[in-house]
């Protein structure tokens, strides 16, 4: 596992994917934030986080997607993740996040439940 | 509470409840205040409301102070419990897989996380070398990379990349199996040394991965002795339908045969090709070079040549060449098989037989006098030819030929002495008229009183053929004894 964040953004309409791939730490999640910000900035309302290329998280990443979520809920906007590990799903929902995104399996899933409910 | 103008208690009161510090509202009670001071109202009544929108300032903040502090102690809280949920995960995983890479990138996957490395490698010790099994982060080193095992490991070899590093020894009673690091411990703002008690974590993780790797080690060797044990089952089974389990009745002749393996399955190789009522007897003893199962498929691939090619070829150099040819090319490097092949013609008593690389057989005269049979030759399936020569002997009333293999005269005492030619020879010579059936197991006990009542060290095996006097009945053994 090489020492940078990936990221990969995909945009539909109002709302946006961003795909991470690696380890989400400090930098690793202030590059997830930055592009977060970059699309509320643009329009983008809802946002799905599929880490389905990540495999660890730590504290401090963990922070920084907690932040991530509150931005986008002062803005009335909804998160789901997709693709997260059972380790990664087990720690989001003893952290607390799972109390205001949505977590499912796939992408597809994800789009879909963002236009189920715009 | 002090209501003023516009602004009554019951507001105050639930402005003071909303209070959470939040900029918006310390925002608008600076702008009640300013408003209040803009309309130019300085009598006492508003000195006084203008006081106590400060008091409700200051505590707003630190309402919101402690709030955000409650906050951090609920996150920190739920880290813990994350951290055991991440421990607890460590030992299902430990418990339900062998496979030494995936638990290596648990343990370092956790190491990092709960510390908060920014980066993290793990290495094990392997066949005289130390190797990466796991990166993690910017570690600048890369996973598969070997170091010799003689050289010495500094942590900054270990984990290139790091300017703080933290590493523990993946320890059992064998000794040092490994190297946990992690390097760098992030903060919100940069970077910082780690903690004692992230030593105590990685140690605990550390602990974990050594008991996996040694039951791993376990699960190999157990693995591997079962394959092992089947393999040998199965090779015995190959053998026990190749030898003869029974000896041929041929009229005029006694027929004596004895077989000890020196492990589970045997390199020793031995038949009888009879047709009842036919004039001709074929035999065939063989050793294979190794033991166990390597041996014991040999032994399948000459016994199924034998019967293919003999038949075609008959008893002749001819049939020499294409079996070492055949075993050459269908055997593996440096195998190879000694081999006599002899054929009786019952009415006369004529012994035809050649000897590639085996040991001569012997032949006793009813009148006492002995000889070595002619032998030499290649062993077969060593060199792509050679050339055997065709040997033949007469046997008259009472004649006993003698065939064995190495391991009946290698056989060692407990002292070290081998048996020897000379003691079989001898036991041959004083038992020249016993039946075989009286004779052969005479031999077989002596020869296993030799070795100490033990295994041989060797497979051994041992025909013996006489032609009988003259108006005696057919004895032969009905069954091959071992």
């Amino acid at each position: 596992m090489s020492g940078s964040l990936r990221l990969t953004v995909e945009r539909r309409g109002h709302c946006a994917r961003i795909a991470t791939e690696g380890y989400i730490n400090n930098e690793g999640g202030e590059e997830v934030a930055r592009a977060a910000y970059r699309l509320l900035g643009d329009g983008v309302r809802h946002l799905v986080l599929d880490l389905s290329g990540t495999r660890i998280i730590n504290s401090i990443g963990i922070s920084i997607l907690i932040e991530v979520l509150e931005r986008l809920l002062a803005a009335n906007g909804r998160l789901v993740f997709c693709g997260l590990t059972p380790t990664i799903e087990k720690t989001f929902q003893i952290m607390g996040l799972t109390q205001h995104a949505v977590i499912v399996p796939t992408a597809e899933t994800a789009w879909s439940t963002l236009e189920a409910n715009p | 509470m002090i209501a003023a103008p516009g602004l009554d208690a019951e507001e105050c009161l639930k402005l003071l409840k909303q209070s959470g510090g939040s900029r918006q509202l310390v925002t608008r009670i600076e702008t009640r205040i300013a408003d209040l001071e803009s309309g130019n109202i300085h009598d006492e009544r508003v000195r006084e409301l203008r006081e106590a929108w400060k008091i409700t300032r200051a505590l707003s903040l630190e309402v919101g102070r402690l709030e955000a502090a409650i906050q951090r102690r609920d996150f920190q809280a739920r880290l813990r419990d994350v951290e055991l949920e991440a421990v607890y995960q460590l030992g299902r995983v430990l418990a339900a897989t062998f496979e030494v890479e995936r638990l290596m990138e648990t343990v370092l996957d956790l190491a990092v996380t709960i510390s908060n490395a920014r980066c993290g490698a793990l290495w094990l010790h392997e066949s005289g070398t130390w190797r990466t099994v796991g990166v993690v982060g910017n570690a600048e080193v890369e996973l598969g990379t070997c170091l010799p095992e003689s050289q010495p490991l500094p942590e900054s070899q270990l984990l290139p990349g790091a300017t703080h590093r933290l590493a523990v020894p993946i320890a059992s009673e064998r000794g040092v199996l490994g190297y946990l690091l992690v390097g760098d411990q992030e903060r919100r703002r940069g970077i910082g040394p780690f903690r004692p008690e992230d030593r105590r974590t990685l140690e605990l993780l550390a602990n974990q991965a050594a008991v996996a790797l040694e039951n791993a080690g376990l699960h190999r060797q157990a693995v591997a002795q079962e394959l092992l044990e089947r393999e040998m089952q199965l090779a015995f089974e190959m053998q026990r339908r190749i030898l003869p389990e029974s000896l041929p009745e041929v009229a005029g002749f006694e027929l004596w045969a004895w077989n000890r393996p020196a492990r589970h399955v045997s390199g020793d190789y031995f038949q009888f090709f009879h047709d009842p009522g036919s004039d001709c007897l074929r035999l065939a003893l063989g050793d294979v070079s190794g033991k166990g199962v390597p041996a014991a498929l040999l032994v399948s691939l000459l016994h199924s040549a034998l019967v293919l090619l003999w038949d075609q070829s008959g008893l002749g150099e001819e049939l020499f060449v294409r079996l070492n040819r055949h075993l050459f090319l269908s055997s593996a490097e440096s195998k190879f098989v000694t081999l006599v092949l002899a054929e009786l013609d019952r009415p006369s008593g004529s012994l035809v037989f050649l000897n590639a690389g085996h040991p001569p057989g012997l032949l006793v005269r009813r009148d006492g006098s002995m000889e070595e049979l002619p032998s030499g030759g290649l062993p077969l399936g060593l060199f792509p030819s050679g050339s055997w020569q065709v040997s033949s002997r007469s046997l008259d009333p009472g004649d006993l030929i003698c065939l064995y293999t190495d391991g009946v005269i290698e056989a060692e005492a407990p002292f070290g002495e081998e048996f020897g030619v000379g003691r079989l020879a001898a036991l041959l010579l004083q038992g020249r008229q016993t039946p075989l059936q009286e004779l052969g197991p005479r031999i077989a006990s002596e020869l296993e009183a030799y070795s100490g009542g033990g295994a041989l060290s060797d497979d051994g095996t041992l025909l013996l053929l006489r032609r009988q006097p003259e108006g005696s009945a057919t004895l032969s053994e009905s069954s091959v004894p071992s």
